[in-house]
């Protein structure tokens, strides 16, 4: 938790290994990968760790079950039979059954963020990164993207890494940890 | 138009196709801006050549002439993601690079293949069909199969992942892409393509130059522009497909305006002919949005 420039996507994209700590080391899943090249981070992102963004992040020339499937192909998962089946399960869950060959500006910003949490979750990731997920929705909208993020959470048993500056959001979880001028502290 | 013009024309527009596709895998999949291909169509042109004239088999000096231009897409590459220059000056450095580099490579400014064998050459007088037919065949099977082979692979895994860092390196890179691996290959194949239309441009007109590039840009987004105002589809096939067509039709309209008397343009007129052209092509699906736009809050009044 933090306001607005504190560093909490700063500290987020460090420790998913996006970015690189000009001083420091970060251990990630027993893994020390402020030490690893783009190749070794990038292969543990595709592994273990799952995203969603403030910005939903869907490839717009891919329709909304493609843009699901497409962390499993990435994996090398190219049996589109079972991927399609596994994202249309997952866009079932999010709400979104029959909306499967809608490209992403054919959805509503809550629609694309259901999108990608199934796109989140489709590869049932060890740790998934939320970086304001809730950002760009109304309020209504966003109350139903968290419930639908900690429920599916919860039935993956996921570690789940949110970052937010929703004081009540931050209550849900079992542990807080605020920046504050760069420094950072457990809540009490 | 004569029927000899026309084919000369589609044959150009064929081989362009090329260009084309290469531009788009640089402006649209990656969202790379990248000039250098105004140097590599004419790499892969004075490199075939030249290799042509000191007697090597036609079909290794096209290939080596393309793997040439391909480098030239690594350079641009490197340039851009190692020492982080923006990625249009990083091209216009290569492209203005590789102005020398071509007279360097063939000595001077221009190779002559009037009495060489060619790539051509081996289907002269196939199926007893007249050059000038098998040459436009020969160009757009060329054209046809490359459109084909970078549309399947854009379907693959790892053109699945290239389209995916030009949409958005930050999402790309959360999904476990290495982001500048793309890069490099996509800059790579763009240019290895815009290089094999050099190489076939100089073996079907007879001659490289190392002035013949200039411009390649423009020709090449046009076409791609062309082809998408006319194929809106989702279909890879149908997008790669529609640059080919954009190019030829470019061709056409290029043709058509220089042989339309009452316009009164000539040859040297093409640069201003090529410029009206693509800013029409851009200017109309803007225009055409606001029309519907309009239309449909008269409707709702």
């Amino acid at each position: 938790m933090g306001t607005s420039g504190a560093g909490k996507s700063t500290l987020m994209s460090l420790l998913a290994g996006l970015d690189q700590p000009t001083t420091g080391s970060i251990t990630l899943l027993d893994s020390t990968i402020s030490a690893m090249d783009d190749e070794q981070r990038a292969k543990i992102r595709g592994e273990s760790i799952g995203f969603v963004f403030q910005n939903f992040l869907l490839i717009p020339s891919l329709t909304a079950l493609q843009n699901v499937t497409l962390p499993m192909v990435l994996r090398g998962n190219e049996d589109e039979e079972s991927n399609n089946l596994k994202a249309k399960a997952l866009l079932k869950e999010v709400g979104l059954a029959g909306r499967e060959t809608h490209l992403p500006t054919q959805l509503s910003g809550g629609e694309q963020q259901r999108v990608a949490l199934a796109r989140a979750f489709v590869t049932q990731p060890k740790i998934l990164f939320a970086d304001e997920p809730t950002g760009n929705l109304d309020q209504k909208t966003a109350q139903h993207i968290i419930e639908l993020l900690f429920a599916m959470n919860k039935e993956q048993g996921t570690t789940l890494v949110l970052v937010t500056h929703d004081a009540e959001l931050a209550k849900r979880c079992q542990r807080t940890l605020i920046i504050n001028d760069g420094q950072c502290q457990e809540s009490a | 138009m004569s029927l000899f013009s026309f084919l000369g024309t589609l044959e150009i527009g064929l081989i362009y196709g090329l260009v084309a596709i290469g531009v788009y895998l640089t402006f649209r999949i990656l969202d790379f801006p990248d000039l250098t291909v105004d140097g590599s169509f004419t790499l892969g042109a004075a490199v075939t050549a030249t290799l042509i004239v000191m007697g090597v088999n036609v079909f290794l000096a096209t290939l080596i002439g393309t793997v040439a231009a391909a480098c030239a897409g690594l350079v641009t590459a490197w340039l851009n993601l190692r020492f982080d220059i923006l990625h249009l000056l990083a091209s216009i450095l290569t492209m203005t690079a590789l102005y020398t580099i071509n007279l360097r490579v063939m000595g001077k400014p221009n190779v002559a293949l009037i009495m060489e064998p060619t790539i051509l050459t081996p289907f002269e007088g196939i199926f007893g069909l007249p050059d000038m037919y098998m040459r436009v065949i020969f160009v757009g099977i060329c054209a046809v199969v490359g459109a084909l082979l970078v549309a399947w692979f854009l379907r693959t895994q790892y053109g699945l992942a290239m389209r995916a860092v030009g949409s958005n390196k930050r999402m790309a890179q959360a999904n476990g892409i290495v982001v500048k691996e793309k890069v490099y290959a996509g800059l790579a194949l763009s240019n290895g393509l815009v290089g094999l239309a050099g190489a076939l441009f100089a073996q079907t007109n007879g001659f490289a130059d190392s002035t013949m590039g200039i411009g390649t840009i423009v020709v090449g987004l046009a076409a791609v522009i062309i082809g998408q105002s006319l194929f809106a589809s989702r279909s890879m096939y149908v997008i790669v497909l529609s640059c080919i067509v954009g190019s030829v039709l470019y061709r056409l309209a290029v043709s058509m305006a220089l042989n339309a008397d009452f316009l009164g343009f000539s040859a040297s007129d093409l640069n201003l002919i090529t410029a009206v052209l693509v800013a029409l092509a851009l200017i109309f699906p803007k225009l055409r949005n606001e029309w519907k736009a309009k239309r449909a809050a008269r409707d709702e009044i």
